[in-house]
């Protein structure tokens, strides 16, 4: 092997062309950081959830419930379980919790609790040991609760109608890893003093759970599997150890689809910018090549030295991306808060290293083989007679061929990232379209305005500019395909964080109602009344609620069995047929609300229905349609005959389903009430008085629970700025890649049109016009396509509402703007110089 | 013995629409030490004989042998040895690297070969710089000189690996009168004192002049009353008169 000419070589040619081998560097730096760092930390989530899933859920399985497990369904139970198996019961609610006195109260999960659970890892108290002793009438709390009941070891605490001793604060539990959104603090008790709480009623949100330990050979998965449809006809519903707090999981998973979005963007920057760097550095040495072969050099002595070159920059972009990964990586927040998940590793995972390494190298090295493969056949003639160009039909096929497999790569990248082929599709068609998408704009638009110029409509510097844009493929086109490509993501970033940032409220002016009072009884109503008349309280609203399951829908019945097996697949939309419904009933809409579809209700109009129109489709429902609820037993049916939208964030008693009267009026129902008190005093007073009288009633104080939300959301923000700051520097690098590689085309006009007579001030004006058409089109296509997109992204992926933050977007155009100006001024100075020398 | 000989050589280059015959049926033998310029005016093919000649480009039809090869047979590995060993080439506007100093560009031939280590390899390239007076200018680039000096650099270059057979394609083309002779002399010292074959086409009468042999090329032939120029051989000199 020719060591000393691949060092000889190597040593020079990256020395010399330095701007083209840092770009390359940058875009694969860049790409691969980005991927890299939420792969790994995705990754080292899960592994950590994993790991310690059944820790975190204390059991191999629950069986959970919202009502009350009959001795059938447990005798149904105890048969379907293997021998030996263990299962201890719990039951889950919130409520009001308070000091002996009653002075001071405060909200609180509820777990009622067999001794024997949780089957693996412990409950830490402080003092030691106290679970393992909880008896009757004891009660163990977090340390956060006793703060706010003002209450320490020994004291008293009351809950509904009973008074339980406070023996120790929980350090630890399993069950409540990842639920980090909305939750109160915990406080345990016994199983057996649940009942005299009276806290237990028809109508309350509560969770039954029968945690299972399994025999140690028998898998959780394949019993669930079996299992799962027998136990779903009777109303209760399996989780797996790997499946705790879904809600959040789902949450963590859609957040993170968006910010793999993100970062499979950035590498397609990445992708782009090295495919745009290295066609710019391949094209000139076409003449090289020729020279290497008249000097001796074989075909593939060259071949070896070119991708040599491409795989030590890829090399040094890749360790500098594990750098960058690495930065990214200490820059995440923590997520989970709890003490159970100790820390999520920030370090880069073993199965990262490899897909950095297969992105970073063998991803540049394929991108570069079609053009490599191009200048092989160059023959040395070419070194006598000068370069020849010649794209015929075998190259568009290799082009074609090339693309494909490009968009192969990616979907495969996209699938390994998010596990679902529909979004790897979604994800895929999205971000590779565009390269087509600019394609036929540019020359729609191209040929648009030759024709404008043509009738005379524009100058003679347009025109010789357009002749450009339709017949030269080259520079001009990659400048428009590598800005746009990069201002479509920018662009599609702002539009997906302002998008999350608007579904948590964080973008709200209006002061919304900011306390929520449940569970009223029809007898407390008037005391509720009287009660809130001696505050401030403003946006007062109170609504019935009535718990109910869907029994039929146009006259056919529901099977049970269509739950989603899967708990991480299972939202509140892809239930819609199998949850229960807390149904409401009035004869108004609310202001923040509209009807889509139909007509709202008239005064004297009973047993009409509203649905919320998203809703709707998963029900697979639509006006004219009727659907029939079981309220106890009751069937009571009425008839769809409009579909609303509603604002979710408005903090008001919302229902997916309403009633605008008749039979349901008659049936059991407890009552809800929102509304603002403003000030935070105000507010804990108010709730001191209600719960004095009504132990009752749960209350929340929806500014706190905003807040924590809204730090759940901070930390999404953080990242998902974070990651777009790394794919705006991602999309800078193509920028200014596209532009630079088409520098040298720029110089070499610029002395040919001074040649046959064009002045500085012509030169100025021609490439002004380019600026300005590069800049229009880049910016027009990409904004265009990333508003596009993100409709596309969002029904089929995100389920978000797209907001558009235009005023960013503007401040992107302009920095756009000012770049692609700057750098062809840049540009035009050396040649200002050497015009004016010469 | 000829070192190169064209027998019933041919090209035709091919488009959509019709077929340009550039050299037809053409026979030469060149022999061994010979001097010679081939003269034509612009499209008669002179550069595209030289080409075939140094193994750049395939003939259409006959066979060309260039110190004992077959080029017309030859697969690429052996034309990439033979340019690499026995031929040099110097192009009318020079075909030297952009991105090498002036020393690495005369090296490039030898780390081809890489018999040798980096050390002696920029020696002997230095050596080689030194004979065509542009030592002083080695650390510079392409960008930094002048036509002739660029011209000098690539001749050396030519010279380094020690060709048997030099081309020079217009190698006066591009330079004034003072570096044209400049390029000459060095090429025509290279061919009496090593005996290097040299075959330079060119379309100017005075450096045609210089050679031992004129062969003028006209539509694609050689004009058969110009095949030879009758001149003065000195007494030393191995050259026979016809």
């Amino acid at each position: 092997m020719k060591t000393g000419l691949y060092r000889f070589y190597w040593k020079r040619d990256l020395a010399s062309q330095w701007q083209f081998s840092l770009l390359l560097v940058l875009a694969i730096a860049f790409g691969v950081g980005s991927v890299l760092s939420l792969h790994s930390y995705k990754s080292n989530l899960t592994n950590s959830i994993l790991f310690e899933a059944r820790e975190l859920l204390g059991a191999d399985l629950a069986l959970q419930s919202s009502q009350s497990i009959q001795s059938k369904s447990r005798k149904t139970i105890a048969e379907l379980l293997p021998k030996e198996s263990d299962s201890a019961s719990a039951v889950q609610f919130l409520s009001m919790i308070s000091s002996n006195k009653g002075e001071e109260t405060s909200l609180a999960t509820i777990k009622a609790q067999q001794s024997s659970y949780p089957f693996f890892g412990a409950i830490a108290t402080s003092p030691p040991n106290k679970y393992e002793s909880l008896g009757p009438n004891d009660i163990l709390i977090e340390p956060n609760l006793a703060r706010n009941l003002r209450v320490k070891v020994g004291d008293l605490i009351q809950l509904g109608d009973k008074n339980f001793k406070l023996i120790g604060f929980i350090e630890r539990e399993p069950g409540s890893v990842g639920s980090f959104v909305g939750t109160a603090p915990t406080a345990i008790i016994n199983i057996k003093d649940l009942d005299s709480t009276g806290l237990v009623q028809r109508g309350s949100r509560i969770r039954y759970t029968e945690y299972i330990k399994l025999p140690q050979n028998d898998s959780a998965t394949s019993w669930k599997r079996k299992h799962f449809e027998t136990l779903a006809k009777i109303d209760i519903t399996i989780y797996l150890n790997t499946e705790t707090s879904s809600g959040s999981q789902q949450f963590l998973t859609n957040t993170f689809d968006f910010l793999i979005i993100l970062a499979l963007g950035g590498f397609f920057l990445g992708i782009l910018s090295v495919y745009a760097a290295i066609q710019a550095k391949l094209q000139g040495k076409q003449e090289e090549i020729a020279i290497f072969k008249c000097l001796g050099a074989e075909t593939n002595t060259y071949l070896r030295l070119v991708v040599g070159e491409i795989f030590i920059l890829s090399c040094i972009g890749t360790v500098m991306g594990f750098a960058i990964a690495k930065f990214i990586l200490t820059m995440m927040p923590d997520w989970t808060g709890s003490d159970f998940l100790q820390r999520v590793p920030k370090t880069i995972s073993m199965t990262s290293i490899f897909w950095g390494c297969l992105l970073g190298i063998v991803m540049p090295i394929t991108i570069a083989a079609l053009p490599i493969a191009q200048v092989k056949n160059i023959p040395p003639i070419w070194a006598l007679r000068g370069v020849t160009s010649q794209e015929g039909a075998k190259q568009r096929k290799k082009q074609i061929f090339g693309m494909v497999l490009v968009f192969l790569a990616f979907l495969g990248l996209s699938w390994a990232e998010t596990s679902s082929i529909p979004k790897a599709l979604t994800f895929a068609a999205s971000i590779l379209l565009l390269p087509l998408v600019v394609l036929f704009a540019f020359y729609g638009i191209g040929l648009g305005l030759r024709y404008l110029a043509s009738q005379g409509f524009l100058s003679h510097t347009w025109s010789i500019l357009l002749r450009k844009v339709i017949r030269n493929a080259g520079s001009l086109r990659n400048s428009i395909l590598g800005l746009g490509s990069a201002l479509f993501l920018v662009c599609l970033a702002l539009v997906l964080q302002e998008s999350i940032l608007t579904l948590g409220g964080a973008r709200e002016k209006e002061r919304r109602p900011n306390v929520f009072v449940m569970d009223i009884r029809k007898d407390q109503l008037q005391k509720f009344d009287s009660l809130c008349q001696n505050f401030q309280v403003e946006k007062r609203i109170l609504s019935p609620v009535i718990g109910a399951r869907l029994s039929k829908i146009n006259g056919i019945p529901i099977r049970k069995e269509e739950i989603q097996f899967d708990a991480s697949e299972r939202n509140w939309r892809s239930t819609a047929k199998t949850r229960e419904y807390f149904l409401s009933y009035r004869s108004d809409l609310y202001s923040t609300e509209e009807v889509s579809s139909g007509n709202w209700w008239k005064r004297d109009q009973k047993n009409q229905i509203s649905v919320e129109k998203d809703f709707a489709k998963y029900l697979g429902a639509g006006v004219g349609d009727s659907l029939a609820f079981n309220v106890q037993g009751v069937e009571i049916e009425g008839k769809i005959s409009n579909l609303r939208t509603v604002n979710w964030s408005d903090m008001k008693p919302n229902f997916v389903v309403i009633f605008s009267g008749g039979k349901i009026e008659k049936a059991p129902r407890y009552y809800i009430s929102s509304l603002l008190l403003r000030e935070s005093e105000d507010r804990y007073q108010l709730q001191k008085a209600l719960v004095k009288t009504m132990p009752n009633l749960t209350i929340f104080d929806t500014e706190k629970a905003i807040q924590s939300f809204l730090n759940i959301l901070g930390k999404v923000s953080q990242v998902v700025q974070l990651m777009t700051s790394f794919v705006v520097m991602g999309a800078m690098v193509l920028v200014f890649t596209s532009l630079y590689s088409s520098q040298i085309q720029r110089e070499k006009e610029a002395f040919l049109l001074r040649v046959i007579g064009a002045d500085q001030t012509v030169l100025s004006r021609l490439y002004r016009t380019e600026a300005i058409l590069v800049f229009g089109m880049s910016f027009g296509i990409g904004l265009l396509y990333s508003l596009i997109a993100d409709v596309f992204l969002n029904s089929y992926a995100l389920d978000l509402e797209p907001v558009v933050p235009w005023n960013w977007i503007a401040i992107v155009g302009l920095i756009s703007a000012a770049f692609v100006f700057g750098v062809y001024f840049l540009g035009l100075l050396p040649l200002r110089r050497k015009l004016l020398k010469s | 013995m000829s070192i190169l000989q064209f027998k019933a050589v041919s090209k035709t280059f091919s488009s959509v629409t019709e077929h340009i015959q550039v050299l037809d049926a053409i026979d030469l033998s060149i022999a061994p030490g010979d001097f010679v310029a081939i003269m034509g005016p612009s499209g008669s093919g002179k550069s595209t004989l030289l080409g075939i000649a140094a193994g750049l480009d395939q003939p259409t039809q006959g066979k060309v042998i260039l110190d004992g090869i077959d080029l017309s047979i030859a697969n690429e590995k052996a034309l990439a040895e033979l340019r690499r060993d026995r031929i040099g080439f110097v192009f009318q506007n020079f075909q030297l690297l952009p991105g090498f100093t002036a020393l690495e560009n005369v090296a490039l031939p030898l780390f081809l070969k890489s018999e040798h280590s980096e050390t002696q390899i920029l020696e002997k390239a230095r050596e080689y710089l030194r004979k065509v007076g542009m030592e002083h200018r080695q650390s510079h680039f392409p960008r930094q000189l002048s036509g002739g000096e660029e011209q000098r650099i690539a001749i050396a270059r030519s010279f380094v690996n020690e060709p048997r057979i030099l081309f020079a394609d217009e190698p006066t083309a591009n330079l004034d009168s003072k570096n044209s002779q400049i390029v000459l002399e060095l090429l025509e010292t290279k061919n009496k004192e090593s005996r290097t074959t040299l075959v330079l086409v060119t379309h100017d009468p005075d450096v045609a002049k210089r050679a031992t042999r004129i062969i003028q090329i006209k539509d694609g032939k050689i004009l058969p009353e110009f095949e030879e120029k009758k001149k003065e051989i000195k007494p030393n000199s191995k050259r026979t008169k016809r």
